[in-house]
């Protein structure tokens, strides 16, 4: 398991990376990006909900019946963000205050379902945790990426602390929807064009 | 389960379905109840917190120590469905001001606030916010501190000027750069409250 496991980590950070590469994810990848602080959150909230949602449905995968996996996927994903939602609210409301819809819409991220789809439905258990771990934590270093230039342009600060200064002007399109895609494509063109080399071409 | 027949497996299908919502669902209410208390006082903390802020009152850390306050110096004025419309508190030096509940209408949602006015009406004390739902960095900046707190001995109507503007006049307050709608909201919804005060406190909450 454990060269599998190794295999698997590394295609979700690099190569089939969910937000770079299969571009999935890309609502929320918008909504949230533009204070650190809600994206951090936003990212704990995937990661737990990605891992435990693919293990549950992994290990249903024997029974669930082909024809109703989706209703039974978006159930169990439904499921964990509700407990998200509920505990941070008791435990956590000063957080749960900030994030407010944000919890609401993990549910929607297309990332969780397309890995139960995808992996959690053919594989074990285990396996499905590190797939589900590892896609969130791929998601969630690409959005760390992009909010911290949306804040530190948008707002001239990082983590809501001033370091900019009063010279710098603040970049309004970069706190609003907008600017996302700008981010997003020009780290997608740094990644695709610099880092990792282009496949599509070799198969033609 | 090849060899099932088809209205076997149907049946089977819904079986499932029905088992497995039924034991998600189950376990859902059961968190729900479990935290429900929790939730409850959570808010209810909030919306004192935020009375007594509004009330330039100096807010204690402790839950207990915020109720203590709470009960000492605030009495809670309520409509017939058991909202509360505002709060009569009293200051440190006795006298006694208005917290009005004052309601507006943001760019992506309901804007709800409190106004703090002297026991006259006529001077701002304080202004909050308990719900809202503009956009992080820009409509919800009006959660800032300083943007809050530039409120404190203002009078109205209010106008707004530029971001940075810092003008010390009674009339005036800095709005936000990029959130014009969530500053226009909140600029009606002071000078609304301001405007209906009286009419509000005459009726005293039923």
């Amino acid at each position: 398991m454990a060269p599998e496991a190794g295999k698997i980590t590394l295609a979700n950070i690099g190569r089939e990376n969910p937000v770079f590469a299969q571009i999935l994810g890309i609502c929320s990848t918008l909504a949230v990006t533009n204070v650190l602080e809600n994206t951090v959150v936003m990212c704990a909230g995937l990661i737990f909900t990605t891992s435990l949602s693919n293990t549950t449905v992994s290990i249903l995968r024997k029974w669930i019946p082909p024809r109703i996996r989706m209703m039974v996927s978006t159930l169990i994903i439904a499921f964990y963000v509700i407990v998200v939602d509920l505990v941070l609210k008791a435990y956590l409301p000063e957080i749960s205050r900030q994030l407010g819809a944000y919890i609401g819409l993990i549910i929607t991220n297309c990332i969780i379902m397309g890995r139960a789809e995808a992996f959690a439905l053919n594989n074990k258990p285990g396996l499905s945790f590190i797939d589900g771990f590892t896609s969130g934590i791929g998601y969630a270093y690409v959005l760390l990426v992009i909010a911290f230039f949306r804040e530190l342009l948008g707002s001239g600060t990082v983590w809501g602390i001033s370091v900019m200064g009063d010279w710098w002007v603040n970049w309004s399109i970069m706190v609003m929807a907008p600017g996302a895609f700008f981010m997003l494509a020009v780290f997608i063109w740094i990644v695709k064009g610099m880092i990792i080399p282009d496949t599509e071409e070799v198969k033609k | 389960m090849a060899k099932k027949s088809k209205t076997k497996q149907r049946i089977f299908t819904i079986v499932f379905m029905f088992l497995v919502s039924s034991f998600f669902v189950g376990i859902v209410s059961f968190v729900y109840l479990a935290t429900k208390e929790a939730v409850l006082r959570n808010e209810s903390l909030f919306l004192k917190r935020s009375v007594l802020y509004t009330a330039q009152i100096t807010v204690p850390d402790s839950p207990v120590e915020v109720e203590k306050l709470f009960l000492e110096r605030v009495e809670v004025k309520e409509d017939s469905a058991g909202e509360p419309i505002f709060y009569d508190v009293k200051k440190e030096d006795g006298q006694v001001m208005k917290v009005l509940v004052s309601r507006g209408q943001g760019l992506w949602g309901e804007i709800v606030g409190h106004v703090g006015l002297s026991g006259d009406l006529k001077n701002i004390e304080g202004l909050d916010f308990v719900k809202h739902s503009e956009t992080p960095g820009l409509g919800a900046r009006i959660t800032e501190d300083w943007f809050k707190e530039q409120f404190r001995g203002k009078k109205g109507p209010l106008k707004r000027v530029p971001e940075g503007t810092k003008s010390d006049k009674l009339d005036e307050f800095d709005a936000i750069t990029g959130a014009t709608v969530t500053t226009k909201a909140v600029e009606s919804m002071i000078n609304e409250t301001i405007k209906d005060a009286p009419e509000i406190i005459k009726k005293g909450g039923l």
